[in-house]
């Protein structure tokens, strides 16, 4: 029964966006282990252990102290190990130069942390429910920033 | 005037020069020829006549001896004895002139040999005669013979003398042969050469006189400019130093010692008294710089300090080389400036820039801030309250409700403020990529964008002409479409569907009253006019301002920032955009793009 549980993990120096996720994850009905990590050194000591089960999705603040979020991902997508890993960049920051370093240094989605609870929550569950190996396929710049249009598609 | 041209003109007056001595030398040198041959010629001719004379002589006293002798005879009167003896005399005084007149012709002296052997004879002749007299011989016939034989001889003597005149005569002829010969010039080609060197002499005279006209032209023309230089170097705070490095003679001009504070010609200049003047710490650069310029070094400028008469600190910055004048002789030659007040616009400029700069750092960081650390507190309250909202909101008392609904209006409106402010300072500090666009395709793009509101309103977008198709930043002019008509929109009457007509035209620059048009020729020029509420037209020139708005944010929604990023986007086009407006009949926008 292990498989049919998502494991999340989200890294975010921010304790109320801690709070904030967590609250958003229990209220979605799809089963998930959520782990939190501080910072981006917590991240990379985490994910570098041997035999560690690595998480499905990752989600990632860029801002933070000691190792960004950007920083995190060179090194994970330059680890043969953990390239394939899914990483959501998960930013206050909207900036378009954000934005495309991340694009450029291979993370799957880019998701602007939103001001409304429900919109996180339905974004969240977007972003954990789907087909990573499918969507990876036809990742462009144009559908890198999630957008809420796509809960209509 | 060229150096050159002088050199060739010098060079032509010495060559004139030359050939005019060397043409007189030549007449002098045949002259004193030529006079000295006519005066051994005269003097020829004289010793041929002394010669003839003598001869005549010689002949006339031979014939009075013969003369006396036959007196003597006739009248046995002793008288006529003492003239025979006296031509006798004579005759050998005569003979022996002769004989020094001839020494130098032995052909002559031969004939007088001759004829002294017959006048001897004759004479011998005569003695006997004489003598037989003396001893009575007065037979008749013997007498009669005696004479006849004298008779003959003397004929002799004659036909000599005769010959030796005409060998004289020949003499002459042929001297005068030979003085022919020594005339190599006749004296017309000598009066030629006096002429020609004549020629040569005014020749050159007009030539010196052209010279020392041109030359006074140009010196004329040189303290023309000496002035114009003065006058230069004055203005531009500038002087100037002319160093022979070999004899270490310097020269200043006036204006460099003005600018040490002195008078004109107040000392000597010398390296080490305008050392004196330099402020002790750039005394060792200045002489480096001196001695680098004095062994032909090329240097660049030096700037140095120098402490003015008046004590004044002043900046001088100079320049110099070393030069070869016409003469071969080596100058360092410089030019000085002060350029103390240079110095000082410069440092106010370099604050300027530093300070400029610092700002626009601060300026990034406020950006960063806005963009980072100002959104994640306000999205935070308004997840909070979002998530009170959500669960326990409607269990609260009245009052408690309007006071979270009062917080997230507000926190709403700081979200737009700090999204338009963000928008704003991108508009300005963007990449400035310049694509070639066709306008009409993203006024598409905004009327899409802005469908739902146009239905709403059941407003009507007209396209009188096309757009052009120009090299835009596109986003930018994206943007400045979508802020227009989502202002037409908003300000629309409440009762009335808005009408929206977008309209082009392209006009000269010079039809553009009253606006710097730069360096574009022709506009392109868009109008958005409307009919909605228009405004007052003494607030046009507000309107673009950031954050100034006409309504009550109660009344109509906005940050004032929309009109100021269309001005910023056009002015980042280099063009311009204004603003009329009617109230309650409308507004128009119209704004230029260079063509």
């Amino acid at each position: 029964m292990e498989d049919d549980v998502l494991h999340i993990l989200l890294t975010d120096d921010d304790a109320d966006d801690r709070l904030f996720f967590k609250e958003a994850m229990e209220e979605i009905k799809i089963k998930t282990v959520v782990s939190f990590l501080n910072d981006g050194v917590q991240l990379m000591d985490y994910l570098n252990q041997p035999g560690v089960r690595l998480p499905n999705v990752v989600f990632l603040d860029l801002n933070m102290p000691l190792k960004n979020g950007m920083e995190c991902l060179k090194e994970i997508r330059m680890n043969s190990r953990l390239s394939d890993l899914v990483v959501a960049i998960y930013s206050t920051s909207g900036s378009e130069k954000d934005i495309e370093d991340a694009f450029v240094h291979g993370a799957n989605i880019y998701i602007k942390k939103p001001n409304d609870f429900s919109k996180l929550k339905s974004t969240l569950a977007q972003v954990v429910t789907r087909n990573w190996h499918y969507h990876t396929l036809g990742l462009k710049k144009e559908n890198f920033l999630f957008s809420f249009n796509e809960l209509n598609v | 005037m060229k150096i050159a041209n002088y050199k060739l003109s010098s060079l032509l007056l010495k060559g004139a020069l030359l050939v005019a001595i060397v043409a007189l030398f030549f007449v002098a040198a045949i002259s004193y020829k030529q006079i000295q041959s006519l005066n051994e010629s005269g003097k020829s001719v004289f010793h041929s006549y002394e010669v003839n004379i003598e001869l005549e002589r010689l002949n006339s006293y031979a014939k009075d001896a013969e003369s006396g002798q036959r007196g003597f005879i006739l009248t046995k009167d002793s008288s006529f004895l003492k003239s025979y003896y006296s031509a006798l005399y004579k005759a050998h005084e005569s003979i022996n002139k002769l004989k020094k007149l001839t020494s130098g012709n032995f052909q002559q002296s031969k004939e007088l040999d001759n004829i002294v052997n017959l006048l001897d004879l004759r004479f011998n002749f005569l003695e006997n005669v004489l003598t037989s007299n003396d001893y009575k011989i007065t037979a008749t016939d013997t007498l009669k013979g005696l004479i006849i034989k004298g008779r003959e001889l003397m004929t002799h003597v004659h036909n000599h003398v005769d010959k030796v005149v005409s060998n004289e005569m020949e003499f002459l002829s042929l001297h005068e042969i030979e003085h022919e010969k020594d005339i190599i010039l006749s004296p017309f080609s000598i009066l030629f050469i006096v002429i020609l060197s004549m020629v040569v002499f005014i020749l050159a005279y007009y030539k010196i006189k052209a010279d020392l006209k041109r030359l006074t032209k140009a010196n004329n023309k040189l303290l023309i400019n000496k002035e114009i230089f003065e006058q230069s170097e004055q203005l531009a705070d500038m002087g100037n130093w002319c160093w022979e490095t070999e004899t270490n003679d310097i020269s200043y001009s006036k204006n460099l010692y003005h600018l040490l504070g002195c008078e004109p010609d107040e000392f000597t200049p010398t390296v080490e008294k305008y050392l004196t003047f330099v402020h002790p710490d750039d005394r060792e650069n200045v002489i480096n710089w001196c001695n680098d310029i004095s062994k032909g070094i090329l240097v660049t400028s030096i700037t140095s300090r120098i402490i003015r008469k008046d004590g004044v600190l002043r900046y001088f910055k100079s320049n110099g080389r070393i030069i070869n004048d016409i003469f071969g002789k080596t100058f360092a030659i410089g030019v000085t400036a002060d350029i103390t007040e240079q110095q000082d616009t410069n440092r106010i400029i370099e604050d300027k820039v530093a300070q400029l700069e610092k700002s626009n750092k601060e300026l990034l960081a406020f950006n960063h801030i806005a963009s980072h650390d100002l959104q994640e507190p306000l999205r935070k309250v308004q997840t909070f309250i979002s998530r009170i909202r959500e669960n326990d909101f409607e269990t609260l008392p009245e009052k408690l409700k309007d006071y979270i609904l009062g917080i997230e209006r507000a926190s709403v409106r700081m979200g737009m403020f700090i999204e338009d402010l963000l928008m704003y300072s991108r508009s300005n500090n963007v990449d400035k990529v310049f694509e070639l666009t066709d306008l009409n395709v993203l006024l598409e793009n905004s009327i899409q964008q802005f469908s739902q509101q146009i239905e709403e309103k059941k407003a009507v977008v007209k396209l009188l002409t096309k757009l052009p198709t120009l090299y835009v930043i596109s986003f930018q002019i994206q943007q400045l479409f979508n802020n227009l008509l989502s202002n037409s929109l908003k300000y629309s009457k409440p009762d009335t569907a808005p009408v929206i007509v977008f309209n082009t035209k392209i006009l000269q620059s010079t039809d553009l009253p009253g606006l710097p048009t730069g360096p574009y020729s022709k506009y392109y020029i868009i109008s958005i006019s409307d009919n909605g509420i228009g405004f007052e037209q003494k607030y046009a020139g507000q309107i673009f301002t950031l954050f100034y708005r006409l309504h009550n944010k109660s009344e109509y929604s906005g940050t004032g920032v929309g009109l100021a990023i269309c001005k910023l986007i056009v002015e980042n086009h280099k063009g311009f955009i204004m603003a009329e407006g009617i109230p309650n009949k409308g507004t128009t926008i119209v704004f230029y793009l260079p063509a």
